[in-house]
């Protein structure tokens, strides 16, 4: 059993997402339904998707990173943040999508 | 806020909405656009094209971007931001899928048109045979008028094929550029 709940993870990854070297923006990785949700309630909350099921903990996460840096290498560094974040050996999916790339801070 | 026919990446907003918001500096802020990737991909268009259209107007001294030319580019953005397959970049044994989203690569390949001297982007399709297998990418440009065609268009292939090749293992098949058209520039002298 999870010692942490999907709610309390998310933030969590929020922060570690935004702290990795290469990331120059951060979405909402949320379900439409979540999302249609927040913006009825005028509530803005975490910006990873953590589902918890039966078989495991999915988390997915979605990025923008500069033109010029490699994205999958960005990606991977992200990957290996959100499983920083977690405090149990309960199995888990990670995905990080890369939404956007974006042209290099100037 | 928008019905749901013209939603943009499931914000609740509309172009119209989004150009609006963008009018008013983007305040106050709306989350629900400012945390959408498909969102910001589009005031990002929005913001290239006024630029460009800016550009055009002070440096030529030619008349401003024609509103049909404008909606006609938009309509391609969008077409090109809803285009939701993810394209793998990289998956490991952990459970860790890396994937870049189709879009993304609309907006790389534009930017590097950006980049190209007298060229503008018009209309940009990526295809890909299977997972794994190269990207083909096809893309129509207007050259301006008195610019070298074949040199933009060189220029544009291999910017095309550098910037995609950048990220992870992904890999560029055929690169085809048309010039559909050719724009007029007054105070080109090249």
């Amino acid at each position: 059993m999870s010692t942490i709940s999907a709610a309390e993870l998310a933030p969590r990854i929020d922060l570690a997402v935004t702290a990795v070297e290469g990331v120059r923006e951060t979405y909402s990785a949320r379900p439409v339904t979540a999302r249609a949700f927040e913006r009825v309630t005028d509530v803005a909350g975490s910006l990873a998707s953590v589902d918890d099921a039966a078989a495991g903990r999915a988390i997915t996460v979605c990025i923008g990173v500069s033109t010029q840096d490699d994205s999958a290498a960005v990606a991977a560094a992200v990957a290996d943040a959100v499983r920083g974040t977690g405090d149990d050996d309960r199995p888990t999916t990670v995905r990080v999508r890369v939404a956007r790339l974006v042209a290099p801070a100037s | 806020m928008s019905g749901n026919s013209d939603d943009i990446g499931g914000s609740g907003y509309s172009l119209e909405d989004l150009s609006a918001y963008l009018d008013r500096g983007r305040v106050p802020r709306i989350a629900a656009i400012e945390r959408n990737a498909q969102c910001q991909a589009v005031l990002a268009s929005m913001e290239r094209m006024g630029r460009l259209s800016r550009e055009i107007v002070e440096e030529q001294a030619a008349q401003p971007l024609t509103d049909s030319w404008y909606d006609g580019i938009m309509r391609e953005v969008m077409r090109e931001f809803r285009a939701g397959r993810d394209i793998p970049l990289a998956r490991t044994d952990d459970g860790t899928e890396l994937v870049v989203t189709e879009g993304a690569l609309y907006e790389l390949i534009r930017a590097v048109g950006d980049g190209v001297p007298g060229l503008l982007v018009g209309r940009v399709r990526l295809d890909q045979t299977g997972p794994g297998a190269p990207l083909d990418v096809r893309v129509t440009v207007s050259v301006r008028f008195g610019r070298a065609m074949t040199t933009a268009v060189d220029e544009m292939r291999d910017g095309i094929r550098a910037a995609i090749e950048r990220h992870g293992d992904l890999r560029v098949g055929r690169v085809d550029v048309t010039v559909g058209d050719v724009h007029i520039d007054e105070g080109e002298n090249e």
